[in-house]
């Protein structure tokens, strides 16, 4: 995020930042209880998998988002509303490719949810 | 509800301690520090915020052997019940099992967002509106959750529908179905329940169904006797699975099941509701099958040692290996039970690394529905 802010990135209002230790030590119940609150999108990212100071981290992380997107379906909430990428510290750029794509996905979502729910 | 009325509702001023509670308890069999004696004479001699503050009544399963073995007729759960809902107000609460998932679940159904997904069952028909309607509780959820062990809640689910489609129903289900409370109702979240409850309602009452059929003995208790508490008349007939199926045993010509099976009795069927015989006539219906009964049966049963989904520690591990051990010593190497939960509890302990036993779990309906025969259809 640092290397992204440096080419000048900002976050957009709306969304908010929450740092954990390792991407591995994220619960699904974490996870859901976002969704339960109303968030409207969570973009989990995680370090490269070769990377994990902790072996198999980023795998775990993978293994809790897949378990969370299956629950997420069966809740009736579209499971592209969890975004999960894994990407170096060095890769600024790309950090805000994703954070630009995601928004732009959820953003999508929500509009057309809102113009579903008026035009009934 | 104050400790002073919990007493009275579950009249434990009527306690004589004897001990025949915490002697009939599975937990104090392995935890000394817990007793249900204990700690109903606390609450009527200490100050209620000490008996309030005591951890140890978590580690109560709510199971229920301790209130049918009582000779002064104590409502033991029902007291367990009101204490935690009390302590709960301030601010007391057990320890969640499986890292709070199952909570979230629940959190997330209450949430406006929710549309439960029907795309879980694989086959058997099913429809939007019928005379029966058919309530799977959160059987696709655990399904996920509990992969990793191999519990497989979508095909009980599927199971129990291709019964029922066999039988002649088309059952109803419903997008707005939601988790029945029940450990919610245990855990002492009386407004949580009553949500879950009128969302429930709401939803079954749409689908215009006079029956509303269950194969998980816990939704069958919630709608039985805590949701007429919330919503007085439900304006349906809550059944069990067993019900319905039982009369139509014979016309299903089953296919032989060349195992030696033994059966678990879940606490809410066997020791609350006596549905004791139904399951063992479905197992003896199936041809050729070699059925054996362990040693602690019917309302003797022992739980699957974990309940609730808070709790789970080193003591219940080893009420599981017991149990698994009963099981194994009758020869039976596949052990049939019809509550999801005591799949998913047992089927944890018998993967353990410490545990020696080598034995199949496996769910009563999955079992029948495997062995369907091409029998008459329709009634």
């Amino acid at each position: 995020m640092e290397n992204a802010a440096r080419d000048g990135f900002s976050l957009s209002p709306g969304t908010s930042v929450i740092p954990v230790r390792c991407s591995g030590l994220i619960k699904v119940s974490f996870l859901l209880k976002l969704f339960a609150k109303g968030t409207e999108g969570v973009l989990v990212l995680g370090c490269l998998e070769q990377d994990c100071r902790y072996f198999n981290g980023s795998t775990r992380c993978g293994q809790i988002v897949d378990e969370t997107r299956k629950i997420l379906e069966l809740a009736g909430i579209d499971a592209a509303k969890l975004g999960f990428h894994l990407i170096s510290e060095s890769q600024g750029k790309e950090f805000k490719k994703i954070l630009g794509r995601f928004a732009k996905r959820v953003g999508k979502k929500r509009r057309r949810r809102v113009s579903a729910s008026s035009s009934r | 509800m104050s400790l002073r009325q919990a007493v009275d509702r579950s009249r434990a001023y009527l306690c004589l301690e004897c001990g025949i509670c915490t002697g009939s308890c599975p937990v104090s069999r392995f935890h000394s520090a817990y007793s249900p004696r204990l700690t109903v004479e606390k609450a009527l001699l200490f100050d209620e915020e000490e008996s309030l503050r005591d951890a140890e009544m978590w580690a109560c399963l709510t199971c229920g052997t301790c209130d049918i073995r009582c000779p002064s007729t104590v409502d033991f759960t029902g007291f367990m019940r009101s204490l935690r809902e009390r302590a709960r107000q301030i601010g007391q609460e057990g320890v969640c099992t499986h890292a709070e998932t199952i909570e979230a679940v629940i959190e997330l159904q209450t949430s406006a967002h929710y549309r439960r997904s029907t795309s879980w069952m694989a086959s058997g028909k099913t429809v939007g509106k019928a005379k029966y309607y058919y309530f799977a509780g959160c059987l696709p959820f655990l399904d996920v959750i509990f992969d990793d062990i191999g519990f497989e809640g979508r095909r009980i689910g599927t199971s129990v529908i291709r019964i029922l489609n066999r039988i002649g129903i088309t059952p109803a289900v419903s997008e707005g179905e939601v988790c029945c409370g029940h450990d919610a109702y245990w855990t002492g979240q009386t407004e949580l329940v009553e949500t879950l409850a009128t969302t429930n309602i709401r939803a079954i009452r749409k689908t215009g169904a006079k029956k509303v059929i269950f194969s998980c003995p816990e939704c069958y208790y919630m709608f039985k006797h805590v949701y007429p508490e919330i919503v007085g008349d439900l304006g349906f007939q809550p059944v069990h699975i067993f019900d319905v199926l039982v009369p139509h045993l014979d016309s299903f010509k089953f296919k032989p099941v060349k195992a030696k099976v033994t059966y678990q009795d879940p606490c809410r069927l066997a020791r609350i509701e006596g549905v004791i015989d139904e399951p063992r006539r479905a197992l003896r219906a199936l041809p050729e099958i070699d059925f054996v009964e362990m040693q602690r049966i019917g309302k003797d049963a022992v739980c699957c040692a974990s309940s609730n989904w808070i709790s789970c520690s080193r003591v219940n591990k080893q009420i599981q290996l017991d149990r698994l051990e009963e099981a194994i010593s009758t020869g039976a190497r596949t052990m049939v039970t019809a509550c999801p939960k005591c799949n998913i509890h047992l089927r944890c302990a018998a993967r353990d690394d410490e545990c020696k036993i080598k034995i199949d779990i496996v769910d009563i309906f999955v079992l029948l529905a495997d062995h369907l025969g091409g029998g008459k259809r329709g009634t």
